[in-house]
Formats: structure tokens, C-alpha cells, sequence
């Protein structure tokens, strides 16, 4: 066996695949071997015919020299990394081991070709990074939506526990991070209710091959949640990696429903007690004879069952449209002491309960669909009569309160229990009384009366002392903010599409008007405006047109020219007063009618100082 | 022998329908317009059947045959409920809770006559 010392290290050197060299303090290679060139493409004479410096990447070098100078200045071994080109023009990564020999003053160094570790390691940071941005792109996307999102790992832990879920059940974040599903299970203890249900599904929970729901009940606040619970899944190989969670706020959703539920066990109850009575009496009154009097009792019965099914479907289907969208408020200026009156009209006379009218003086114009309006007065006043068995004065009242008007309905009868006045204008409901005598209606006046009113931007409420000691209705309204400008038209009519149309006609011609659904709103308004000019209809709700308009000529100075617009077929003496009157013009409704109306009030506006206007009379 | 009807009902249209059916039939009608009355009714006068609405103000339908059932001196007494509804969850409560019959409005004379047969019979 040969001495290992005399090994010939010469074969090892050419063998080596890392490249070997010795280099001079020259800067000069003294000696390669084969890997060399095997790395990097150049021959073994080239690269000893420059300075080892030029191969070095120019970025690298001056981190090159620093290195070597260490080794004259001492250092035992360097260590360093640095790109050397390649013969066609790349480059590469060579982690060197270099050490100085002393007496030579030469250098011995090793270098190992890192390249595709270097670039391993280049793409695992790229890796990383953008890893990282999706991790936190990802958290503040869970944050973002609104539903609780909590991770369990594959250890059982919580991992992550979103904002939503802090707020749904109270328990924050650090607090919630790393606990077990078991101790998540504790904490939520106090807050659920049904905790052992929640501690069962809990325990399940990691077993689950697939989503599966439960509800959990929060109390303070009371919430009702859907928690969701599915398995976390490596899409490679089907490994379960945790559990996601989620749970969602379905409150409000389960609040619909039961008032849903509610509402449709009311209608249904509503409707079937008088079909009872029709169908029932009729049976009766064929299988049998009764007495006279007995027979027509039971017709009666049928007969106001019958009409109050027709008015509860009426009025269901009513409220149905408004609380749908289906119903357009025609907003205008209104008066109410017109309105009041009329409503009083309506309600009659009853000397039992007779109607008492307080008005303000300078009750301004209110915004307000008159007939909404006139249907709420009704429907105040025939409860204030309905539920007055045993008599009493009925006041009405309207004043100003802040920037609104209000008004009251004051009534002596059977009063509204304070544990009533919360539900009093909700569907369907009655107080209820233990009188012999159920009081008719059905049970949806007021929820009407206050959809109207909230339509308007109003209020609606009552008031009561209790039982037996009477009540009060009020409900407000907008008052009409009518800026003074001059040069408007007054349009006079009762029916708003034309009265629409009449609008846009006369903005064709350059000219803005005001609108009043009756003749007493008019007066009003004609005093608060300088109307140039007035488009009238004849007959209106209240007072007739020709009233109106007796009452402007005598009031006014200046002659402010009137068209007037009818459906009435007038004779010779009716338009004669017309004309008489100072009528510019007397106008059939037909479709052009609108047109034509504003032509002449732009024509007697254009020639408004001469008076006696030749304008041919349509009739 | 002369049973006692009572009819509990806050609608007057039924009661009086009940009353129309029945009294040709024989049986003395008593008449209740709300929970109270009908349980203030039930123990002065030992009706020997109910027909309770389950929508009435006061004591409710449910509460009434609750308290029947309760009533050591009322085991005889035999309770038809009246309901709008047609939910089956609402028949069952009912049934549960002791009721021996349900009737959902509207009924027809006939089929009140038939069950409270039924029921007296029991």
C-alpha cells in the first residue's frame, strides 16, 4: 500500500468538478483546473491572460478586492460571493473559500458553481413577498366582510378571528386567538343561550367531513346567528387543515319572517271570522225555517259581515299598494279648514257627538295631497264618533307648532290604556274591550292614516288619560313655503293631470305657475303672489269657479286676465257672465286644451296694455 | 237532558251564529265575549261543553283549557277550540294542550253540530 502522503492530490485536482485555482497578489490566475472552463466556457489560457478582475461582474468587484485584501492583511480564510462571465455572455453565481500560502504569495481558493441555489433562493424571496401581500390582502378582505370569519388550524386553535366576529359575539380578538375550540365553547358560555348545544356542535364540529350549519342565539344585544362550519381542505392531496367558520347576523332576516308569519296569521283570522257568518247564516237559512224576525236578524248579520270583508280587503289592499311603492302622493299647496270642513260634511250630523271647529287665524298652506289628506280626517273623525257609545264633543283643532302644522282631534269616549298606545296604529290591531258590543271597523284606519301622513313627511300620534277618559289624535303636516314671485299664473284646478299639464304648457311659453286643488286654497294664494294670470277651472271641490273668481274681480284693482278651462257645456248667458267678468278666453277640456290655454295667457300677457282683447270664443 | 253551551267569541257575528245553530237543537246557549267572561261563566255555570275562540282579548283560548284541565271539578267538561287558522302547528298546540276538538272557521252549522255530538258523547 503506498503512503497516503505521497497520494497524488495532482488527479484530485483535476477531477474536482468545483473550480480550483491559485492566484497571484498580481491579480493574475497562476493555475486552473478543468472545472474552469467546464463552468464557464472560457479556455484555461484565457483566463490566465487577464486579470482575474475583469471576469468578476463589474457590480461584484469592488466587493472582490475588499476580500482580498483581507488575505494580505492577515485574514486566515475568506469566504465570499461574487458573479464571474461566462464565455457567451452570462453570468454566474461562485461562492468562494480562498486562503493565503505565505511563502508563495499565493492565494489558494475554491469556488462552487451557486447558481441555481442563488436563484432558488432570488425566487423564494420573490416567493415570500408576494405571499405575504396575499396574506394580507386576504386579512383585510375577511375583515372586510360582514360576517364573521373564525379559522381553526389543524391543532384545534383559533387562528383567526375577524372584526365581525368581535362584534357578533363580544369576545375580542386577542382573546379569542389560540384558544381551543372547547375553551371557545367556555367563553361563549355566558353569552348564548342553549350553551350545551353550542358546546356539542363545537366538539363535532372537527369531525365534520362536510359544511354543516347550527344556529347560535346571542344574548345582550339579541342576535340569532347561522354559524356555518366546513372543513378547511389542501387542495392537493385532500388533507383537512383546519376548519373555517362562519357566522352570519340573521337578526333581522328571522324578525321579518315572524312579523310575516304574524301578519299573515292576522289577514287570515280578519278574513275568515265574517266569511264565517255568510257562509254559516246561509247554510242555516236553507236547512231550516225560522221566525220572521229571526230571519231577517240573521240576513242583517250577513249582510254587514259581507260589506265589512269588502271594506277590510279594500283597505288591506290599499295599504298593501302604499307600503309597495304602487301609490304617487300628488303633493300641492292645500287648506285645511277646507279640508276640515269637507271632512266634516262628511262625517254628518249627530247630536250625540257633535263636531267642534277651532282653526288658527293665518294657517298657512300646507304641502299635502288633498284627498289623502280629507281620507285621514274621515277616518279620524269616524273613530272619534265610533268609539264616543256614550256621547261627547268631538273638537277639532289646527294650529302651528315649529315649521308644521298640527292638527287634533280631541274626542270625550272610551280612552286608549297606556299599554295600547305603542300598537295603536300597527295592522289589524283594536284596543281590546270587554264590551258587550264589539265596535265595527277593520282594524286598519289608522295604520292607512299613518302610512299617509309618514308619506308626507309628517307625524301621526295619540294621546290618552286611560280608560274611559277620551283621546287625541293629532297628526302634522309641512307648511307650504311659497316664495312671492311674481309674474306666475295661478293654475285653479282640481284634477292633477291636467293641472300638470297645464304646468308644462305654460313653461313652453316662458311662464311659471302655482297650483291649487280648489278654489279657498286660491284665495290664499292669489293674496300671497302676484299672479298675472289665472287658468280656472269651473267646477272645483269647494266653491265653484265662477265664485272664485266674483271674489278676484271684486277684490283686485287691475283686471288680471282669466282663461278658464271647462268640461261644462255652457250656454250663451253663463259665458256672456264669463266674459263679463273679464274671461279672456272659455276653453272645452279636450287633449289640446292645455296648449291652447297657455297660448292665450302668453298672448293677453304679451298685449297686457291693451284691455278688451278680440279672442275667438270656444265653447 | 238539557246540556249547557257556552260560546266564547269576541266576534258577535259568531256568537250569534252559534246561538242560531244550536238552540233549536236543545241546548241552553250561554254567551262569553272575552277571556274573562268566558272563565267567570265556565265556573258559576259548569257548561258541560266549551267552544272557545283562540283569539279572544283577555284570557286567551289556550289559557282557558288550560285552566279547565286544571280543574278538578271541570273534568267533565268537553272543549271545542275555534280557530281562523289553518296552520297545522297551531291545531296540534291545541290538541296538546287538551282541547278535545278544533273547528276552523268558517264552519258550517252542520259540522258544528256533528262535533259537538262528538264531543258529548266522548
Amino acid at each position: 500500500m503506498s503512503n497516503p502522503s505521497q497520494v497524488d492530490y495532482e488527479g484530485f485536482f483535476n477531477l474536482s468538478v468545483d473550480l480550483l485555482c491559485l492566484a497571484g497578489y498580481d491579480g493574475y490566475f497562476k493555475r486552473l483546473n478543468p472545472a474552469w472552463t467546464q463552468t464557464l466556457g472560457f479556455t484555461q489560457s484565457e483566463l490566465m491572460a487577464r486579470p482575474y478582475l475583469d471576469f468578476v461582474h463589474p457590480d461584484d468587484r469592488p466587493a472582490t478586492l475588499a476580500e482580498a485584501e483581507k488575505l494580505g492583511l492577515g485574514a486566515k480564510v475568506i469566504h465570499f460571493r461574487n458573479r464571474y462571465e461566462c464565455r457567451d455572455g452570462s453570468y454566474r453565481w461562485l461562492a468562494w473559500s480562498a486562503m493565503p500560502t505565505g511563502s508563495d504569495e499565493l492565494i489558494y481558493a475554491m469556488a462552487r458553481d451557486v447558481t441555481p441555489e442563488v436563484e432558488l433562493e432570488g425566487g423564494l424571496v420573490e416567493a415570500n413577498l408576494a405571499a405575504a401581500t396575499r396574506l394580507a390582502l386576504l386579512t383585510a378582505l375577511i375583515d372586510a366582510i360582514g360576517v364573521g370569519v373564525v379559522l381553526i388550524n389543524g391543532e384545534g386553535r383559533v387562528a383567526h378571528w375577524n372584526k365581525e366576529a368581535n362584534r357578533l359575539t363580544g369576545i375580542q380578538t386577542a382573546r379569542a386567538v389560540e384558544l381551543t375550540l372547547r375553551e371557545l365553547g367556555e367563553a361563549l358560555t355566558e353569552r348564548v343561550e342553549d350553551h350545551l348545544d353550542l358546546q356539542s356542535h363545537l366538539e363535532e364540529a372537527p369531525r365534520a367531513t362536510a359544511e354543516s350549519h347550527f344556529p347560535m342565539v346571542i344574548r345582550q344585544p339579541h342576535r340569532e346567528i347561522d354559524v356555518t362550519v366546513s372543513p378547511a381542505v389542501l387542495t392537493s392531496d385532500g388533507a383537512q387543515v383546519g376548519l373555517v367558520i362562519v357566522l352570519h347576523d340573521i337578526t333581522a332576516a328571522k324578525e321579518l319572517e315572524r312579523a310575516k308569519d304574524e301578519l299573515i296569521a292576522m289577514v287570515s283570522h280578519e278574513l275568515r271570522t265574517p266569511l264565517a257568518s255568510l257562509v254559516g247564516f246561509s247554510e242555516l237559512l236553507l236547512s231550516r225555517e225560522f221566525a220572521e224576525a229571526q230571519r231577517k236578524q240573521y240576513l242583517e248579520t250577513m249582510l254587514n259581515e259581507g260589506r265589512r270583508l269588502t271594506d277590510l280587503i279594500n283597505e288591506f289592499l290599499d295599504l298593501q299598494r302604499m307600503e309597495g311603492g304602487y301609490t304617487r302622493l300628488n303633493l300641492g299647496p292645500a287648506d285645511l279648514p277646507t279640508l276640515i270642513s269637507r271632512a266634516v260634511a262628511t262625517a254628518g250630523d249627530n247630536p250625540q257627538t257633535p263636531i267642534e271647529v277651532s282653526m288658527a287665524q293665518d294657517l298657512p298652506l300646507v304641502v299635502a295631497d288633498a284627498n289623502a289628506i280629507l281620507q285621514v280626517l274621515i277616518n279620524l273623525l269616524s273613530n272619534a264618533r265610533k268609539y264616543s257609545p256614550g256621547g261627547g264633543t268631538i273638537v277639532v283643532e289646527a294650529k302651528v307648532r315649529d315649521n308644521a302644522v298640527e292638527v287634533s282631534i280631541r274626542d270625550h269616549g272610551l280612552g286608549i290604556p297606556a299599554d295600547a298606545l305603542p300598537r295603536l296604529f300597527s295592522k289589524f290591531y283594536r284596543v281590546p274591550n270587554s264590551d258587550r258590543r264589539r265596535i265595527s271597523g277593520t282594524g286598519l284606519g289608522l295604520a292607512i292614516s299613518r302610512r299617509i301622513i309618514e308619506s308626507h313627511g309628517g307625524r301621526v300620534g295619540a294621546e290618552s288619560e286611560g280608560l274611559g277618559q277620551g283621546s287625541r289624535f293629532y297628526f302634522t303636516l309641512r307648511a307650504a313655503e311659497l316664495e312671492a314671485r311674481s309674474g306666475d299664473v295661478l293654475i285653479v284646478e282640481d284634477d292633477i293631470g291636467f293641472a300638470q299639464l297645464l304646468e308644462a304648457e305654460l313653461t313652453v311659453n316662458g311662464l311659471n305657475s302655482v297650483w291649487a286643488p280648489d278654489a279657498e286654497t286660491a284665495d290664499k294664494l292669489i293674496d300671497r303672489m302676484a299672479a298675472r294670470a289665472v287658468v280656472l277651472d269651473l267646477i272645483l271641490p269647494g266653491a265653484s269657479g265662477q265664485e272664485f273668481l266674483a271674489r278676484l274681480r271684486s277684490s283686485h284693482k287691475s283686471p288680471v286676465p282669466v282663461v278658464v278651462v271647462t268640461i261644462q257645456e255652457l250656454d250663451a248667458t253663463e259665458t256672456l257672465a264669463l266674459r263679463t267678468a273679464g274671461v279672456v278666453a272659455v276653453l272645452k277640456k279636450h287633449s289640446g286644451a292645455a296648449k291652447e290655454a297657455a297660448g292665450f295667457v302668453a298672448n293677453a300677457l304679451n298685449s297686457s296694455s291693451s284691455s278688451g282683447i278680440a279672442v275667438p270664443l270656444r265653447s | 237532558m238539557q246540556h249547557t253551551v257556552l260560546i266564547a267569541d269576541d266576534e258577535p257575528s259568531v256568537r250569534l251564529l252559534v246561538q242560531a245553530t244550536i238552540e233549536a237543537e236543545g241546548y241552553k246557549v250561554l254567551e262569553a265575549c272575552d277571556g274573562d267572561e268566558a272563565w267567570a261563566l265556565i265556573q258559576e255555570h259548569r257548561p258541560s261543553l266549551v267552544l272557545l275562540d283562540v283569539r279572544m282579548p283577555g284570557r286567551t283560548g289556550l289559557e282557558i283549557l288550560g285552566s279547565i284541565k286544571a280543574d278538578a271539578e271541570l273534568t267533565d267538561t268537553k272543549v271545542i277550540l275555534l280557530t281562523a287558522s289553518a296552520q297545522q302547528s297551531d291545531i296540534n298546540a291545541g290538541l296538546i294542550a287538551g282541547a278535545d276538538f278544533y273547528l276552523t272557521k268558517p264552519f258550517s252549522p252542520r259540522e258544528l253540530l256533528s262535533r259537538m255530538d262528538e264531543a258529548l258523547l266522548l
